[in-house]
């Protein structure tokens, strides 16, 4: 099924805001980083946490249905 | 208790004992940046009882746009010199301490250990990791703050066993791929934002208020005012993990752009006949022209050959704001080698002055 992804800071710079994905329903987040960083060249050079309704996830967690939301972390101060 | 802190003492939720835990905490702010601007006045004012402020740079002209605590007669001087005695002037019954120095492995544990609570207001992974690792094996709680262009997070760690840094983010970045705000910019107000997110959580943690925001990621975006409260979890493995090292061991990026080949324009002066090295691309401008730079690629600096190397002359290599001129002189294995932390626009500046005198 399609997923909504949101991405966040310079990876929204790189990907844009908002993209779409193919993806099966309840694979498990460590999978879902594999996916994303074949669908989506230069990913993996970044440091980045998942999250799906308010909460991040780890990598043990299956992916649900709703927007999947991509931080990076941000170093500015 | 004096009038000072009247409208606190009126607040629902406040007292007499909140007040008094504020005058007698400890309070650890790491970088005095931006964020360090937002955060440092409010903790002061407030009445925190004692203050350190850890932060090893100088002002310079482009920190004024939003480090507000700095004035134009502020540049060159430390940051921390000048922001103990502005908030010595905010608040003159409070205990300041400046520490001028880069917050160190070897250090880090001794600075925060026995206090009420870190703040990192720092603009790096180097330190942010490093604050990270320091209160985990100290026990002590902290909030940080990270901005990116229009965006920034905050989050209050290790409080009463909550996560930490390292929990949200895992593995820390190998390499630059995430830019500061010397190299992409910082919206002005975002410190302010932030900074305020920050030092609530601060005066809740150290007033004893129950409503201390843990567990928890903020995101605030100021171009479209979305706001994100992210749950995220303790990951017991990795904080009894840096718990269990004999010491801090600093992650592999050195993004912390200070070490003792670092220069600013204050320093110049007291460099004997040195020559200064323009490292940027060949098209790059402002072009510098002056009778004391030369233009050398990093790689031509490196040949075992080039006659610039010969002799103890000192050498400043430079760059648009410091970071190349830093990467390049860490290479360049040879004695009265530095590189120039500061804005190209102040330096060309610096040489226009020279030039006058």
């Amino acid at each position: 099924m399609e997923f909504r992804l949101n991405f966040y800071g310079p990876l929204e710079e790189r990907f844009g805001a908002h993209r779409t994905i193919q993806l099966e329903e309840g694979i498990r987040f460590s999978e879902l980083r594999k996916e994303l960083e074949g669908a989506f060249n230069g990913l993996d050079a970044y440091p980045y946490t998942l999250a799906q309704d308010g909460s991040m996830k780890s990598d043990e967690e299956e992916l649900s249905r709703g927007v999947i939301e991509v931080f990076p972390p941000f170093s500015g101060g | 208790m004096n009038t000072r802190y009247d409208r606190h003492m009126k607040l629902k939720g406040w007292s007499a004992q909140a007040q008094e835990q504020l005058r007698t905490a400890h309070a650890v702010v790491v970088g005095a940046g931006g964020l360090g601007s937002a955060v440092l006045p409010y903790l002061a004012s407030a009445g925190v009882g004692k203050i350190t402020i850890v932060d090893y740079d100088r002002v310079s002209l482009s920190n004024l746009q939003r480090q507000v605590l700095y004035a134009e007669e502020d540049v060159s001087q430390l940051k921390v010199e000048v922001a103990v005695e502005k908030l010595s002037a905010l608040n003159s019954e409070i205990e300041l301490v400046g520490i001028s120095k880069p917050f160190e492995p070897h250090t880090a544990e001794n600075i925060v250990g026995g206090c009420d609570l870190v703040i990192d207001c720092t603009d790096n992974f180097r330190t942010r990791y490093l604050i990270n690792d320091a209160c985990v094996r100290t026990d002590v709680p902290f909030i940080f703050g990270a901005l990116y262009t229009y965006s920034g997070q905050m989050a209050v760690c290790n409080y009463k066993g909550s996560a930490t840094y390292r929990c949200l983010f895992k593995e820390p970045p190998t390499d630059a791929a995430i830019p500061n705000c010397a190299e992409i910019g910082v919206f002005s107000p975002l410190v302010a934002l932030i900074g305020s997110l920050m030092v609530a959580e601060a005066l809740k943690v150290l007033a004893g208020l129950e409503s201390v925001l843990t567990g928890r990621l903020i995101t605030y975006d100021l171009l479209t005012h979305q706001q994100q409260a992210l749950a995220f979890k303790a990951d017991v493995k990795a904080i009894a993990q840096i718990k269990n090292l004999n010491r801090i061991e600093p992650i592999a990026l050195d993004d912390c752009d200070w070490n003792d080949q670092t220069l600013y324009l204050s320093d110049l002066d007291t460099l004997k006949d040195p020559l200064f090295i323009d490292v940027r691309e060949l098209k790059e401008v402002p072009l510098v022209e002056h009778a004391l730079v030369v233009k050398r690629s990093s790689d031509q600096l490196l040949q075992s050959d080039e006659q610039l190397l010969k002799g103890k002359r000192p050498l400043v290599l430079f760059c648009a704001t410091g970071k190349r001129a830093r990467r390049s002189a860490l290479k360049i294995e040879r004695e009265n080698v530095y590189y120039l932390k500061e804005e190209i626009e102040d330096f060309i500046h610096y040489l226009n002055q020279m030039k006058h005198d």
